[in-house]
């Protein structure tokens, strides 16, 4: 299987500072590799190099030293930009037009023609869910949230084999969030890889296949989300949600299971065990206290857990 | 990877088109071109009743004052829309998305400062028109056409400021750039004195001196037949050709050196 | 890396190329730049100096420099275009009748930029002498305390042939402190023997050695050079009489003449240089030239710096 993005030893010197004089290594030696039809989640805090790599990736920076592909092509090679899509961290974009306009342009820009231009602006508007009413305003007139919006259309007008999503989520409330939740994992049922960058750990959990994780510019970690959270030498554990009964009953009865943990909810309680052989004995005492059942979970470390960890 | 769907891409004279129509449609929106194209408009309007002070002048007046601000109005667009061009691109992120589309450092520049040229050419037709009706107005008849050798090559001359307006702000902040492009807008109108200066040097270096400086400077003073259009007269073939003629190569020149910093430009 | 430095490469040929155009283009352009009508470079000043002062925003300074600049590049310019030879002494026939007002200007704006005072009274004298006077007055109003201007204005009043005036005017100059010697013995000069050559000579040197600006050093200098030929003139003169006398007929060379050069007894007879072929040069090193018709010694026009007149 070939990579549909090879970044090698890649790093990044700012140089600050009046004279220019004094380096900050913004990126360290970053090697990283991703295969085509994925959502991949590039992650870490606030300056840990996730900017700086995709504007390497997108030909705004020049690196430092190291190099990188993208469809096989360097990425100094700018016709591949033909075939990638990007919409940049809070994206702002030219104030005088309007959001149909915008689209117009950047259409243009790929050649398409007036048609084309026109039907991929509609079903793009469309489907990041800018209000039809809103198609005709000057863009300086957009929230934060409806301009996100207006960035994902854009970065999908030519159809692209890999879109590079900058923090996608920033600027849109819950709904919204959700929605372009939906229309990113939408993009790879379609075929596109999805590379995004962000500090939002719910949205990588419910999106990536495969994740990255950079650390003051470095690599941190990277692999399945799944392997990673799991394979990480934390044991697994269950919860079991109880409905009624008498909990100081229920309580007493499982005090007897070695690692098991009690906490009681307003009519009702959790309880967590870390042996599947111990789940019979916890259903056995609640029945015996007169409750009943709601559901079995398997609990694996949380990435918010790995994440704090890696990044420790 | 070959991929059915991918794009082929727009050509390159498609790009710099639809850029430079981009760049032309931000001025028209830009109510502060307006303004200074009334203005013009103004000045042109009260030289027709400055001119009955002139004693029968009226054309002659209309002529110099009407050129002269469309000169002065003129190199101010081109300064200062000039220089912030390209930064302005820059500090508010748009060119982002420009460059993550298959679009070269090369041909954005070119597109942004055609776009300004497109703005300027239709700034001066409409100041030019301005002074020609004020000029039929106090009946100068056959002035009202004849000005336009003179606007012709003004138009070149604001053409030249801009492209030295984009290369000063490829390196430094619109503020400083705005600065060392009037510093050549003024220079450039004495050049022809550098020259002369140059002649009555004794030294030998500093006489290269100015030579050198001659040279790189843009020759404004090409470019400024108004006095002689208040006359009536029409510049020559072998001036207005000669002075098209530098203005694309001395362009030429400027834009290169552009692109070849903005070439190695980081964007944070 | 090497695909950039190939562009570098690329870039700097198409640079340096463009600018070898620009050179030829910009040769082309000056032969067909737009000359002003004919006339109009002679057109009278629309602005007065004095109008201006109120709007120059503080930069009376350099709006005087500008003036003076113009006015020495109008009479430069002048001298470039015309056709015949003009004698430093006999500026009309170029026809600088703009010098007066850019000068006019730039006293005005800067009245006490004494440089173009000393400018004025060395060449308005020779375009018109009633502007010359007007200017120096105007500047001795403005900086009563300044020997030099009465020093300006005696010379102008001198060259006129005034010796009287000149007389009065150097007389009230050394009145002011700190007014040199000179300035007395010049007023004394003046009304003994105004016109001899040795007031000239002291006037010239005097200018050639406390002058400030660099042409009219020049000019001194050159006037120098012209008492000195008048004086090797009746030197060489009188050895030619000489032989005149003794031999009924007129040298035919310098080699002839040359024992009774000798033989004048002039101290000064020493100082005339001779070349190895044995001819007399001039101060600037150009051979003289014998007039047989009228056995006079001449200046070569072609090769000597020395002013004619």
């Amino acid at each position: 299987m070939s990579y549909i993005i090879e970044i090698e030893n890649l790093s990044k010197d700012y140089e600050v500072g009046f004279w220019k004089k004094k380096k900050v290594r913004a990126l360290d030696d970053l090697t990283l590799n991703v295969e085509a039809g994925q959502i991949f989640g590039f992650l870490g805090g606030n300056g840990a190099g996730k900017t700086t790599t995709i504007k390497i990736l997108m030909s705004l920076m020049f690196p430092t030293t190291g190099t990188a592909r993208i469809l096989g092509s360097d990425i100094s090679d700018f016709k591949m930009h033909s075939r990638i899509g990007y919409c940049p961290e809070n994206p702002y974009f030219y104030d005088y037009l309007k959001a149909r306009e915008l689209m117009n342009y950047f259409g243009e820009l790929f050649g398409f023609d007036a048609a084309k231009r026109n039907r991929k602006t509609e079903e793009l508007l469309t489907k990041v869910g800018l209000d039809e009413k809103d198609w005709n305003k000057q863009l300086r007139k957009f929230s934060k949230g409806m301009l996100q919006r207006v960035g994902l259309a854009q970065s999908l007008i030519n159809e692209p084999e890999i879109v590079f999503l900058d923090e996608p989520m920033s600027g849109l409330d819950p709904i919204g969030r959700r929605e372009i939740r939906e229309l990113i994992a939408e993009l790879r049922e379609q075929g596109t890889t999805v590379f995004m960058s962000t500090h939002i750990l719910s949205d990588i959990e419910a999106l990536c296949d495969n994740v990255a994780i950079l650390r003051g510019g470095k690599l941190a970690a990277t692999g399945n989300l799944h392997e990673l959270l799991t394979d990480s030498g934390e044991k697994q554990s269950f919860e079991i949600t109880i409905k009624g009964g008498a909990a100081e009953n229920l309580k007493d009865s499982i005090a007897g299971i070695a690692g098991a943990i009690f906490a009681a909810k307003p009519n009702g309680a959790n309880i967590n065990v870390l042996d599947e052989n111990d789940i019979e004995k916890v259903l056995h005492a609640t029945r015996e206290a007169g409750g009943s059942l709601v559901s079995v979970q398997p609990v694996r470390q949380s990435l918010e857990e790995f994440f704090v960890k890696q990044t420790e | 990877m070959a991929n059915p769907n991918a794009v082929s891409g727009a050509s390159t004279f498609k790009i710099i088109s639809t850029i430079a129509r981009n760049t032309f449609r931000e001025a028209v929106r830009d109510r502060v071109l307006y303004n200074l194209v009334i203005f013009v408009l103004l000045i042109t309007a009260s030289a027709i009743f400055l001119g009955e002070l002139t004693a029968g002048h009226e054309a002659r007046t209309i002529v110099n004052l009407g050129l002269g601000a469309m000169l002065v109005f003129g190199a101010f667009i081109s300064i200062f829309v000039g220089v912030s061009l390209v930064s302005k691109e820059i500090e508010r992120r748009t060119i982002y998305a420009i460059f993550s589309k298959p679009i070269g450092r090369g041909e954005f520049i070119v597109g942004k400062y055609l776009g300004l040229c497109l703005t300027l050419l239709v700034n001066v037709l409409v100041m030019g028109i301005g002074v020609s009706l004020a000029i039929l107005a106090v009946g100068g008849g056959s002035l009202a056409l004849t000005i336009w050798g003179a606007i012709a090559l003004l138009y070149l001359e604001l053409a030249i400021l801009t492209a030295v307006a984009i290369l000063f702000s490829s390196f430094s902040s619109p503020a400083l750039s705005a600065l060392l492009t009037f510093f050549v807008f003024i220079i450039g109108n004495f050049t022809q004195s550098l020259k002369d200066f140059a002649l009555t040097i004794g030294s030998s270096s500093g006489k290269l001196f100015f030579d050198v400086l001659y040279i790189i400077l843009p020759n404004l003073s090409f470019y400024s037949f108004r006095t002689n259009a208040a006359h009536g007269e029409l510049p020559s073939a072998a001036l207005l050709g000669g002075a098209f003629l530098y203005a694309m190569v001395y362009i030429g020149i400027l834009l290169t050196v552009t692109i070849l910093i903005f070439k190695r430009r980081n964007f944070k | 890396m090497n695909k950039n430095f190939r562009q570098i490469v690329f870039s700097i040929a198409l640079i340096a190329g463009g600018f070898a155009l620009i050179f030829a283009l910009s040769n082309f352009l000056e032969r067909h730049i737009s000359t002003l009508p004919k006339g109009f470079e002679d057109e009278d000043l629309s602005v007065q100096g004095a109008n201006l002062k109120n709007y120059s925003l503080g930069f009376e300074g350099l709006l005087a420099d500008w003036y003076w600049m113009k006015a020495l590049q109008y009479l430069g310019k002048k001298f470039l275009d015309s056709k015949e030879d003009v004698s430093l002494e006999n500026l009309t026939p170029l026809n600088p009748r703009l010098l007066y007002p850019y000068l006019d200007n730039a006293t005005t704006l800067d009245p006490k930029f004494i440089s173009v005072y000393e400018y004025g009274a060395v060449v308005l004298p020779a375009i018109d002498k009633e502007q010359a006077i007007k200017l120096t007055e105007k500047g001795i109003r403005d900086n009563p305390n300044n020997w030099r201007l009465r020093h300006y204005l005696g010379f102008i009043y001198w060259r006129l042939g005034n010796y009287q005036k000149a007389a009065e005017v150097y007389e009230e100059g050394a009145k002011i402190t700190g007014a040199p010697l000179f300035m007395r013995q010049m007023a004394a000069k003046m009304n003994s023997d105004g016109g001899s050559r040795e007031t000239a000579r002291a006037i010239y040197r005097q200018m050639f050695e406390e002058s400030e600006d660099r042409q009219t050093r020049e000019n001194a200098a050159l006037r120098l050079l012209r008492l000195d030929f008048l004086d090797e003139q009746e030197i060489i003169q009188k050895s030619l009489d000489d032989f005149k006398r003794k031999n009924n007929r007129c040298a035919n060379n310098w080699r002839e003449i040359m024992p009774f050069l000798q033989a004048a007894k002039i101290p000064d007879a020493q100082k005339i240089r001779v070349d190895n072929q044995a001819n007399l040069i001039d101060r600037s090193g150009a051979a003289y030239l014998l007039n047989k018709e009228i056995c006079r010694a001449e200046l070569d026009a072609a090769r000597t710096k020395i002013p004619l007149e």
